[in-house]
This record gives structure tokens, C-alpha cells and sequence, in this order.
């Protein structure tokens, strides 16, 4: 899978290069807007680390001129500005994340990884989580070559936290996915599911819980 | 006490008009009373002449030939002063030389008289007639002239104050717009005033007061772009030194060396969070603020963004994190309050043993918004609870190397939005309790 990396400070644009490649990416680097847009309309990549700070057109007028574009490609703007306006206008602009400087370099890969899986679900594509692969299409989940059988709740539950994978899912969201027009859902109703969810899913994949707030669905770190 | 431009302009108005006024009656007075003098003279003259005439010698006698005038009074001697007819209380005066006729002022049952004494030969000799003037006297009824005079011209004068007082106040109305105009502005607006809406008089003022404004704006831009600039200049090394350092830190390496690597990765960790702290306290600085524009901020997203930005780490050190928020509205930069309850997670996670809890809640308190973020930590002793709200200061046996910008930064921010942070035990007086109370 192909990066592209826009940073004009060397010694950043080659950690970041570096990071990306030891977590199995192939990336190409740019120092400037002109040369991204160039190497973007030669190749196809699964997502683009922007710097804000670029000299000439900077990252977030490169964002501008992609969505305008009507490129899809999933972007990741990186700041060493501290403002949130940056990061509201980022967003706003269509950018999918924003990270501010410094970072760590086991973050930026998380956080790529989730975008291109992310990118993957809101296309409705196959996606792998380690020993876990979920066909959103086919609505078929696989542990370790195995089928696994979901509830029709269950299913919409992993469904709503997969395509938001690395996000927190909120449990009002939940809640409304898994409401029908027959039947209400109460939260207590979201955590029953939730946990048989947990159950089936074993030691493949961790639901985590934030308090009050919602949940969030991981890959799990053993191989 | 203050000085108030109406109350000089009536004064050194009323003064020299007092003084005209003044000046006004004694004219007035010398007008109407000087040629009352002169004509009561020419009185005294006539009637002297007409008793002359009048006078008749007769048997070595002199008599009065006709009715007697009554409006003089009237005596007549001889040349040794006894009296030959008339008035005795009238004393003739000496006449002394060439002079035939003196005016001279005489008192009589204690009432002034000008008296006219004349000098003429008879067949008895010479002879004197004195003269004066029976009437009630002029001068009384000059003199309440005068005083009539002067009082009408201090009603007309106290007049003329109310009305100038009242044109005072008229004109003085573009002061007070402008008075009222800038006494309105919030401190935050650094507009400047229109000045073709200001009299001419004021236009310095307003001039004046427009530099400043523009030397305000322009030195709270100048410092705003400054902190911009550093945090780029600042971060953009520091993360390409961290990136390249996890990457080394990452290779396999004799154990010294990967001693060595992670004591300098901890070295930029701590460098990069001081950084970020200066320029946050640098950035919720006062003047730096001055017209920063508020935005109506839902602190039920800010907690729940920045939970979810704390998780990973509330994961890793087994703490269970959790919110309880309702939507409630503040007025405030984004950006800073962010910044501010970041502060405040940061310092739970940082002061909670593992298997603890630290809870985010947000809502509203007696109708006002609060913030207010609890943890199952040490807590701290209410002897240090001041301490910790200064720059720098560090609790003893703080873990890790914190900067001890912390809760100066919260303190900043919350200042600015005037709100309160009461540092207090969690429930069950447990832990610790930072509340953040807003107006």
C-alpha cells in the first residue's frame, strides 16, 4: 500500500518515511503542494500526510484543491501550530485527521492504519484486523479462517464500530443503529449486545469501553 | 476633585458678568442721580431769587412781601447772622471774600439739607437769605434706584446662567457621546472611532486614542504571530528529533547504548512538553487575548474529544476513564479550552495509581456551565492547594518530570474566562476534585 508523504523539513519528512516504512507501507516523499498534486494525478495512493507548514501553497490549501478536485483520497495534516481553528478549518476543508507536531512515531502509524481501514469500510470493502477479517459486503466475519455467526444486532454493532475503527463510537450512535421502527433500544440493551459481541469475537479483536462516552473496537496486539 | 467643563465655562461666564452688572448700576446710578444734584441747585437758585424779590424793606424792617413758599425753607439775617425772619434752625453759612452765593450740606432733625446761602444789599445793609430745600431729600430715592437697578440686573444675570447653563449642556452633547461611547466598548473592542462622528474640538482626542487603539491591535497581532512562529520554529526540530530517535530507539543495540537512547528519548519527551506548555501559557496570556472573539463552545464535545484523545493512555496506565456530560454552552476560545482541560486529564492520569479512575463531568451547576474533573488519586493536602496554582511549583514526590505549568496554565484560562477553579477532595473524600466554575 502507497503513501505519500508532503513535508518540507527534512529531517521530519524522513522519520516519517522511515516510521511508515518499517509498518509496511511503500511511501513517496514531496517537499511542496505542486509536487503532490503532480505525483497524486500520476498514481493512485491509499492516503496522504500533509504538513500545514509548507513553503509556497500550504497543506491546507493542497486539501482545498483535491477536494476540489473531487479527490477522495483519505488525508492526514500534520501542524506544528497549536491553534484548534487549524484544526476545525482542517477538517472543515475535508481533511479526515489532524495531528499536532510532535507526535509520536507509533501514533502517526496508528493513525494511518486506521484511516486507510477507515477509508476501506466507508467503501464498503473486506477488512483485515490481524487474525480477524470482516466482509462488510458479504456481512461475513472470519476468526482465524473460521466463521463466525452474528446476531443481526450483533452484526450491525461490529459493522458501526469497523467502519469507525479507531474512533469512539458513541452509544447513542449504537443505540440508533441498532434501533428499528418497531422497537426501541435502551442503552442498557446496547451494553447486553455489546458483551455477547465481546464473546464471539474472543481474543481476536478488544471492544473497549470509554465511561459514559462509547466504544471503540482494536485489533488485538497478539499475533 | 475632577474638573468639569460645564462648571468653568458657568464660572468664568458668571464672573465678569457679575461684574458688568455691577458696572452696569453704578453707570445707571450716576446717570439718573448726578443730574438730579444739579437740577435740585438750580431749584435752590430760583427760589432764592424769587424771595429776594419778595423781600421788602419797610420802617427799617425787613418782611417778606407775599405768600410764603412751602416748598422751601427758608431764613433771612443780617450781616451779624441774627435771624430777621424764617427758619432758625437753618444756619447761614460764612460767606467769605468776593463770593456772593455757597452751596453747602447741613443737617437738620438728622436729615441731610443742601442749603444755598446768597449775599445781597439792602437799604439795611447787607443782608444774607439761606435756602434749602423742603422736600422729602433725592438722594434716598436715587439710592433705591440704585439697589432696584442692581437686583433687576442680578435676576436678569441668573437667567442668562440657566439659559447658558442649559446652551452649556447642549453643547456639550458630542462630548458626552463620545464620553458614553468609549466608556461602552468592551475592553476587547480596539475599533476604532469614527472620526468624522466627533467634533472637531475632540477630533484629537479621538485621533489620539485611535493610534493607541491601532498600537494595541498591531502589538497583540505582533505577539500573536511571534507565538505562532516559535511554536513552528519550536515543534518542527523537536519532532523530527523525537521521530528519529523512536526509529533509533527501535533498532536492536547493545543494552548501554539502548540505556542511553531511551534516557535521551525521555530528554525530548519532557523538551517537547515544556514547549508545548510555554507556548500555551504564553498563548492564554491577557494581553495576547485582548480581542480574541469568543465562540459559543458545547463543552460536552470538548470532554468528549478530549477523552478520547486521553484513552490510549488511560489504557495503558489501567486507569478507568470515564465522562458524564450534558450539553452546556460557554463562551470562549476552543483552542484554550482545550488546552486547559487537557491540563486537567493530564494531571489525573498523571497523579492516579493504576486501577484508579478519573472522571470527566461537564453540565450546569445552580443554572451556570461548570467543568469539573475528579480522580481516585492521593489528592492533594489542603495546605498545597494554593501552591500548586503557581507557575513552576511541583508537589513533593511528584511522578515524572512535569513542568509544574500545569495548573498555572488552567488558572490563565480560566481567568480569562472569569471562571473559578476550586481544588477540592472527590467524593467520598477521595482523590482530588478540580472544578471549574463559569460565570
Amino acid at each position: 500500500m502507497r503513501l505519500l508523504i508532503v513535508e518540507d523539513d527534512d529531517i521530519v519528512a524522513d522519520a516519517i518515511a522511515r516510521g511508515l516504512t518499517a509498518a509496511q507501507y511503500s511511501v513517496l516523499r514531496v517537499a511542496n503542494a505542486e509536487a503532490a498534486l503532480k505525483a497524486i494525478a500520476e498514481e493512485d495512493f491509499a492516503l496522504a500526510v500533509i504538513d500545514v507548514g509548507l513553503p509556497g501553497a500550504d497543506g491546507l490549501s493542497l486539501v482545498r484543491r483535491l477536494r476540489a478536485g473531487g479527490k477522495a483520497l483519505p488525508t492526514l495534516i500534520l501542524t506544528a501550530r497549536c491553534t484548534l481553528a487549524d484544526k476545525v478549518k482542517a477538517l472543515d476543508l475535508g481533511a479526515d485527521d489532524f495531528l499536532s507536531k510532535p507526535f509520536e512515531a507509533a501514533e502517526l502509524a496508528a493513525r494511518c492504519r486506521a484511516l486507510v481501514r477507515r477509508a476501506n469500510g466507508a467503501l464498503g470493502g473486506i477488512i483485515k484486523l490481524n487474525r480477524m477479517t470482516v466482509d462488510l459486503p458479504g456481512k461475513r466475519l472470519r476468526i482465524d479462517d473460521a466463521e463466525v455467526e452474528l446476531t443481526a444486532r450483533e452484526w450491525l454493532l461490529l459493522e458501526c464500530l469497523i467502519r469507525r475503527i479507531g474512533l469512539i463510537v458513541s452509544k447513542e450512535r449504537l443505540q440508533q443503529a441498532l434501533a428499528s421502527p418497531d422497537q426501541d433500544i435502551t442503552p442498557n440493551a446496547v451494553e447486553v449486545h455489546i458483551s455477547r459481541l465481546r464473546n464471539k469475537l474472543g481474543n481476536a479483536a478488544v471492544i473497549r469501553s470509554l465511561r459514559g462516552l462509547g466504544y471503540r473496537v482494536e485489533e488485538s496486539k497478539s499475533a | 476633585m475632577t474638573s468639569s467643563i460645564s462648571r468653568q465655562l458657568v464660572f468664568w461666564l458668571a464672573v465678569p458678568l457679575m461684574l458688568l452688572a455691577l458696572c452696569g448700576a453704578l453707570v445707571h446710578y450716576f446717570n439718573s442721580v448726578a443730574p438730579s444734584v444739579i437740577s435740585s441747585d438750580r431749584r435752590l437758585k430760583d427760589a432764592t431769587n424769587a424771595l429776594m424779590a419778595h423781600v421788602v424793606i419797610k420802617d427799617g424792617r425787613a418782611t417778606l412781601d407775599g405768600p410764603s413758599p412751602d416748598s422751601v425753607r427758608y431764613a433771612l439775617r443780617d450781616s451779624q447772622g441774627h435771624l430777621l425772619f424764617g427758619d432758625a434752625q437753618l444756619p447761614s453759612e460764612p460767606l467769605t471774600g468776593l463770593s456772593a452765593q455757597v452751596f453747602a450740606m447741613t443737617q437738620i432733625d438728622e436729615r441731610s439739607l443742601r442749603t444755598l446761602t446768597t449775599r445781597f444789599d439792602t437799604k439795611l445793609g447787607m443782608l444774607m437769605i439761606t435756602v434749602a430745600d423742603a422736600r422729602p431729600p433725592g438722594p434716598p430715592a436715587a439710592r433705591y434706584g440704585f439697589m432696584s437697578t442692581l437686583l433687576w440686573d442680578f435676576v436678569q444675570l441668573d437667567i442668562t446662567l440657566v439659559l447658558v447653563w442649559v446652551g452649556i449642556q447642549l453643547g456639550l452633547r458630542p462630548t458626552k457621546k463620545l464620553r458614553d461611547e468609549i466608556a461602552e466598548r468592551s475592553p476587547q473592542d480596539l475599533r476604532p472611532i469614527a472620526e468624522s462622528s466627533v467634533p472637531r474640538e475632540l477630533a484629537p482626542i479621538a485621533v489620539t486614542l485611535n493610534r493607541l487603539f491601532l498600537m494595541l491591535r498591531t502589538s497583540v497581532q505582533s505577539q500573536q504571530q511571534f507565538i505562532a512562529n516559535t511554536a513552528h520554529q519550536l515543534r518542527t526540530p523537536i519532532t523530527g528529533m523525537q521521530a528519529q530517535l523512536d526509529l533509533l530507539a527501535a533498532e536492536p543495540a547493545a543494552e548501554p547504548i539502548k540505556n542511553r537512547l531511551l534516557t535521551l528519548q525521555e530528554g525530548i519527551r519532557q523538551l517537547a512538553h515544556s514547549a508545548n506548555q510555554l507556548l500555551t501559557l504564553a498563548r492564554a496570556d491577557p494581553a495576547v487575548n485582548i480581542a480574541a472573539r469568543k465562540h459559543s463552545v458545547d463543552l460536552s464535545v470538548t470532554v468528549a474529544e478530549i477523552a478520547a484523545r486521553f484513552f490510549d493512555r488511560a489504557l495503558k496506565c489501567n486507569i478507568d476513564l470515564g465522562v458524564d456530560v450534558k450539553p452546556v454552552t460557554v463562551f470562549a476560545d476552543p483552542s484554550l479550552l482545550d488546552d486547559l482541560l487537557s491540563n486537567l486529564v493530564d494531571n489525573a492520569l498523571k497523579y492516579t495509581p493504576s486501577g484508579g479512575s478519573v472522571t470527566v463531568t461537564a453540565g450546569e451547576l445552580n443554572g451556570r456551565p461548570f467543568l469539573a474533573v475528579e480522580d481516585t488519586g492521593p489528592g492533594i493536602p489542603e495546605a498545597e492547594r494554593q501552591h500548586v496554582r503557581q507557575r513552576f511549583y511541583r508537589l513533593p514526590n511528584s511522578p515524572g518530570h512535569g513542568s509544574g505549568l500545569g495548573l498555572a496554565i488552567v488558572e490563565e484560562i480560566a481567568q480569562l474566562y472569569e471562571a473559578t477553579l476550586t481544588i477540592g477532595p472527590g467524593s467520598g473524600n477521595r482523590g482530588t476534585r478540580m472544578h471549574l466554575q463559569f460565570p
